[in-house]
């Protein structure tokens, strides 16, 4: 009897044993039934891309609303050139500006900045009640000339400064020339060429551009306020 | 009571190991994070179509192309997509002019059928066009345009800065090329000349001819 009652008790230990053997076994059994499907292929898609300028941080992420701010300057009793001028630097560390051309500009390309409104734009305050030029070229840049606005000011882009550099993140810089440096005059240099690329420049490749310098006459007596021109860059497969 | 346990760690083992093995393989498109457009329809006989968009158009002619817009970023994204002439940069290098600026030129030659396209991420579009030459007396030569992706609603950033600051703007162009077929004619007049004599009574040419 007692060997019976172990026998009973081994064999419904042994029952529940195999029972969750059968279950494991079941279980498993159906991602290897998927896993024989033929719909498990891995795929990969490559997207051929397109030529594309952005301004990226040291980390290649884009930066959301990009901007170079211009040193602050004293009220100016005296029109504010050369040395005296407002500086920036377009392109820094943390805001790179980049062109990537995966194959989609074969015959060169071009990277410009231009203002976004046009050769008639102008530096405004948030109000929209005081502004400058940033096109006018009289002669020491302190007066209005003949153009279609009333005032004064010119902003000058400097590509090729001591300390503009071309990095190649892939690919190579050679045939890819920095602008020289240029001061926007309205209907006469609208758009400043940061970046040439020759058609013997790279296919495939990924640049960016750090240390533009600029510069911005104001006008004598210019109203003490915050300022802000649109420029956009536009990079073109040329 | 081992095999009861057994029997339990199995049953946990089996849960964890269909787990990891009904996570299905995701296939993604590799991403270069913007937006952009490339020509739709380049052709075999000629390389350059494969970047931008090159035809040769007679007087009063149409032609038929299109443009792929990308948007290889995260998120949804409204682009505008148009026309403008093409301008010379500084230094002479091929620029585009902006979206404000009067078209005069070849950008008003042509017509694309969408303006503003809404694409998810990863997704395209095709948006065909036309180019229509002038009937009347077109530049014989080549006559270049711009078609242009810009971002619709980009960022801006406050500006509350004391010494102000450059908003920045990002658009991708493709150079539109009409070649015009016809004998290029450049002709030069002297509708002037005058000379004088200097005090020496020597005669003074300024144009040393």
């Amino acid at each position: 009897m007692k060997r019976n009652k172990l026998t009973r008790i081994f064999s419904h230990r042994a029952k529940f044993g195999l029972s969750a053997i059968a279950l494991f076994a079941g279980i498993t059994a159906i991602p290897v039934l998927v896993l024989a499907a033929p719909n498990t292929e891995l795929t990969q898609t490559i997207g051929a891309g397109t030529l594309v300028t952005d301004i990226r941080d040291d980390t290649g992420a884009s930066v959301a609303a990009p901007s170079v701010p211009m040193s602050a300057v004293a009220y100016p009793f005296e029109c504010l050139v050369g040395g005296a001028a407002p500086t920036g630097t377009f392109g820094t560390n943390t805001e790179r500006i980049y062109v990537d051309n995966p194959g989609a500009a074969n015959n060169g390309w071009t990277l410009t900045l231009a203002a976004t409104s046009g050769a008639t734009a102008l530096w405004q305050n948030a109000g929209l009640t005081e502004s400058y030029d940033f096109n006018d070229p009289t002669t020491g840049r302190c007066d209005d000339s003949a153009d279609t606005d009333g005032v004064a000011g010119q902003l000058s882009v400097d590509p090729s400064s001591g300390t503009a550099t071309l990095t190649a993140t892939s690919g190579t810089t050679t045939n890819i020339t920095q602008g020289s440096a240029s001061a926007y005059e309205e209907g006469v240099t609208d758009s400043i060429t940061l970046l040439n690329a020759a058609a013997g420049s790279d296919d495939y490749g990924q640049w960016y551009m750090t240390g533009v310098g600029l510069s911005q006459t104001i006008p004598l007596e210019q109203a003490a306020d915050a300022y802000t021109l649109d420029l956009t860059l536009t990079v073109t497969a040329s | 009571m081992d095999l009861v346990r057994r029997g339990f760690t199995l049953v946990i083992l089996s849960v964890v190991t269909l787990s990891f093995l009904l996570i299905a393989p995701v296939a993604r498109a590799a991403e270069y994070g913007n937006i952009g457009g490339k020509p739709a329809r380049p052709r075999e006989d000629n390389a350059r179509s494969q970047s931008i968009f090159i035809h040769e158009l007679d007087p009063g002619q149409t032609v038929e192309d299109a443009i792929e817009v990308v948007n290889y970023t995260n998120v949804t994204k409204t682009l505008l997509v148009y026309a403008t002439d093409s301008i010379v940069s500084s230094g002479g290098a091929f620029g585009c002019a902006q979206k404000v600026d009067e078209i005069k030129d070849v950008g008003g030659w042509i017509a694309l059928t969408k303006n503003e396209v809404t694409l998810k991420s990863g997704q395209t579009e095709i948006i065909p066009f036309t180019i229509t030459a002038p009937s009347f007396r077109p530049q014989v030569g080549e006559n270049n345009g711009c078609i242009v992706v810009q971002e619709k609603n980009a960022a801006t950033q406050d500006i509350e800065q004391d010494g102000g600051s450059i908003a920045i703007s990002f658009r991708t162009a493709i150079r539109v090329a009409i070649w015009i077929p016809g004998d290029i004619k450049k002709s030069l007049r002297i509708l002037g000349y005058a000379a004088s004599r200097a005090d020496d009574n020597s005669l003074v040419d300024p144009l040393n001819i």
